[in-house]
């Protein structure tokens, strides 16, 4: 490589480190299951990789990204059989349109879900973020705190409502 | 923009939630589905829930960073917009491989296979995330079923020989067996509700079982609505009633029951052979003669699984006569009724049988989906059978029951040609458990991958693999266990040919010198000239299974 690419190259893992999370939470938007936004996300990636060059420095990274991953998204609701993805094409594109429209609200929900986490007492919060981690299930999340899976299912469907609910109170709040 | 009602609000939750579990029915996807459509509100909800999602996977990556890098407690790292979470620093990986390979193909585009080489690298980056999952600890196997019909609640689904965490087992109708990792083994009997504990314990909250315990399991434990039952070495039977009384009976050996009355105090009894107690829903316990009702053993669930085992074998055989028959079937082994010492694989199809024969090479029998049936099992690297295909096909349809052990290969072969005739074909599993048909085309090898059919829960087990060339709607289809799994647009049409052809091997993967064997069993594989469709493929799913599917449409939990 020489000195010009080496610089791009290093632009381009700098973009997506500062994007990485946004562009996955956008994929999750569109493709529910975590898995299979996961699938998604690594194909999109080696797209944004062989693309780069075509994106102009200064421009919208994350907006450019996004439409990679749309028609990725897309492209997998024709390949794949077996849904990937849940929703038809009309509500996906509402979807993305509403999400864009969020955007400087979910980082804010982004801030107040890490001060939320901490709200938790420490058994939930070991749960819940067992269950987040890559390759565990509910089944792990009940182990590692000390339940039985239905009450694991359970615990997670409170958690989770307690975050939002959470969240949603600590921007009602910083607006006020 | 209308504001939802908290009763909405409260529906909605629970939507989102069973669809971030992968539990969501159809027709309440349907009504979410609907609900978003036409609702901003609800819009702005499942956005700001499905980023929750993201978010959490988000802190719970960074949380795994922290306990690698430093064991302090975790704290959430607010505002922190630059941090690698652990998927990602694969994509990383990508990024700077792609990015550097990128730079090769465009120095050499004429190379047809440069974008399969940028895409085995991102691959193999991402598998070596894969590796560090870590697993949770195994305590049981479901080593028997038969009938089996899961309760509508049942939100843990477990097939015929999966391992089995703590968990619940809630079984409508049908008998299974579970053996604990100590050596107790459990024969239940629906309907039943079981908890599976750790390796040397569970807990009957309603239904029957029968417990048989070898010495190496002394103080196996169960737990029941009064007390619990702790094994000294026996064999015996419990039931709890829907009302809370439990009914216990030893058939050798002896066993001690503890309990506590409604009034507190503690009660103990030692049952020996031949002996009964029944505890009434109020803890205290009682001397009877007989239990109400028998315990199914260990030696009847096997006889009844034999049996049906033995109706499935029939009906397989009326298929496999069928299959052979059928004008349509290029290449037919059912790898059955043959010796054990035989090194030919007999070709069952209806036209140049003898001639298209299969020369064994290395590769040893072994029992295939039924006890009895034969199977060949491929490990060392010069495992193969060698076959001779003067035909050549303009749509194909290859179908076989695989069990593959690992893919510690870079491919697990199905069936692989001598890849420099146009036209050659190479069916078989990559290693990241993607269903692969290759084609050699004029301008190189073209693949078609499927998703993602073998995650380790599927290795060691037999699955029904098929794949569909179609020359007249230009699409190829890959089949898992019966279903369509993924389609891929047919690239460069060529007529499929089959030189120097090998089962269960490859010679010409790059870098593996004398090439690469499956790692695993073949007990079943067919080559049909024309494109079968879904329902053909699932019917011999279907009838080839060797196992009972219950309740195949329940809920498919991560």
């Amino acid at each position: 490589m020489n000195s010009k690419e080496q610089d791009r190259s290093s632009e381009l893992v700098q973009l997506m480190m500062k994007y990485q999370r946004r562009i996955f939470a956008y994929i999750h938007t569109l493709v529910p299951s975590r898995s299979d936004a996961e699938d998604i996300l690594q194909e999109a990636s080696l797209t944004i990789c062989e693309k780069f060059s075509d994106f102009k420095t200064g421009t919208n990274f994350y907006s450019w990204a996004c439409q990679i991953a749309y028609w990725k998204v897309r492209a997998a609701r024709k390949k794949f059989a077996t849904a990937k993805v849940v929703f038809n094409q009309e509500v996906l594109d509402v979807i993305s349109q509403t999400r864009f429209e969020l955007e400087d609200e979910l980082d804010n929900r982004h801030g107040a879900l890490s001060r939320c986490l901490q709200k938790l007492n420490d058994r939930d919060r070991r749960m819940v973020l067992t269950r987040y981690e890559s390759g565990k299930n509910v089944t792990a999340a009940a182990q590692a705190s000390g339940r039985t899976i239905q009450g694991a299912y359970k615990a997670l469907n409170r958690i989770r409502k307690t975050l939002f609910d959470c969240v949603s109170f600590e921007l009602t709040t910083e607006r006020a | 923009m209308s504001e939802l009602t908290d009763s909405e609000l409260l529906e909605l939750h629970e939507l989102l939630d069973a669809l971030v579990e992968n539990n969501l029915p159809k027709d309440k996807l349907k009504r979410l589905e609907s609900w978003i459509s036409e609702n901003e509100e609800v819009r702005r909800n499942y956005v700001g829930f499905m980023d929750m999602s993201a978010s959490l996977r988000h802190f719970a990556e960074e949380l795994i960073s922290d306990d690698t890098e430093d064991s302090t407690e975790y704290v959430p790292k607010n505002g922190q917009l630059i941090s690698f979470f652990k998927p990602l620093i694969s994509i990383a990986a990508i990024l700077l491989v792609g990015f550097f390979l990128i730079g090769e193909i465009r120095n050499n585009p004429f190379n047809p296979d440069a974008s399969k080489v940028v895409q085995t690298k991102a691959n193999d980056s991402f598998q070596s995330v894969s590796e560090q999952e870590v697993i949770v600890d195994t305590v049981a196997v479901l080593t028997k079923s038969v009938g089996i019909v899961w309760d509508e609640s049942a939100k843990f689904r477990p097939d015929l020989g999966e391992t089995l965490e703590p968990c619940d087992l809630k079984i409508a109708k049908g008998l299974v067996q579970v053996e604990f990792l100590q050596g107790a083994t459990v024969v239940l009997e629906g309907p039943v509700e079981f908890s599976i504990q750790n390796p040397n314990e569970g807990a009957l909250a309603n239904g029957k079982l029968r417990a048989i315990v070898p010495k190496v399991a002394t103080g196996f434990t169960i737990s029941v609505p009064n007390g619990r039952v702790i094994d000294l070495g026996t064999d015996f039977g419990l039931n709890v009633h829907s009302g809370g009384s439990t009914e216990l009976f030893v058939y050798s050996g002896e066993v001690v029951y503890e309990g506590k009355t409604e009034s507190n105090e503690n009660i103990t009894r030692e049952v020996s052979s031949g002996e009964s107690i029944f505890v009434d829903p109020y803890g205290n316990a009682n001397w009877v003669e007989m239990p109400t009702e028998p315990f199914i053993s260990a030696a009847d669930l096997a006889f009844r699984s034999m049996e049906e085992s033995q109706r499935r074998h029939a009906a397989w055989v009326d298929l496999s006569n069928n299959i052979s028959s059928d004008p349509n079937t290029l290449l037919y082994f059912s790898f059955d009724n043959q010796s054990p010492w035989s090194r030919i694989l007999r070709n069952e199809s209806p036209s140049n049988k003898s001639a298209q024969n299969g020369a064994i090479v290395g590769c040893n029998w072994s029992e295939g989906r039924w006890s009895g049936k034969g199977a060949l099992s491929f490990k060392r690297k010069n495992d193969r059978v060698r076959l001779q295909l003067p035909n050549h096909l303009a749509s194909a349809t290859f179908y076989a029951w695989v069990k593959i052990d690992s893919l510690i290969n870079s491919i697990s072969p199905i069936i692989c040609c001598d890849p420099k005739t146009i036209g050659a074909v190479c069916w078989s599993v990559n290693k990241n458990g993607q269903i692969v048909l290759r084609t050699r085309t004029a301008k190189g090898n073209v693949l078609y991958e499927s998703a993602v059919a073998f995650r380790s829960e599927k290795l060691g087990r037999w699955a029904h693999v098929a794949t569909t060339y179609s020359a007249e709607t230009r699409m190829i289809t890959h089949y898992v266990n019966g279903r369509p799994f993924s389609r891929e647009k047919l690239t460069d049409l060529v007529v499929l040919r089959f030189p120097n052809a090998m089962l269960g091997h490859s010679n010409s993967t790059s870098g593996s010198k004398g090439g690469i064997a499956l790692n695993g069993s073949i007990d079943e594989f067919g080559i049909f000239a024309g494109v079968y469709d879904e329902a053909e493929i699932r019917r011999l799913y279907e009838i080839g299974r060797p196992f009972e599917v219950p309740n195949a449409l329940g809920p498919n939990l991560p």
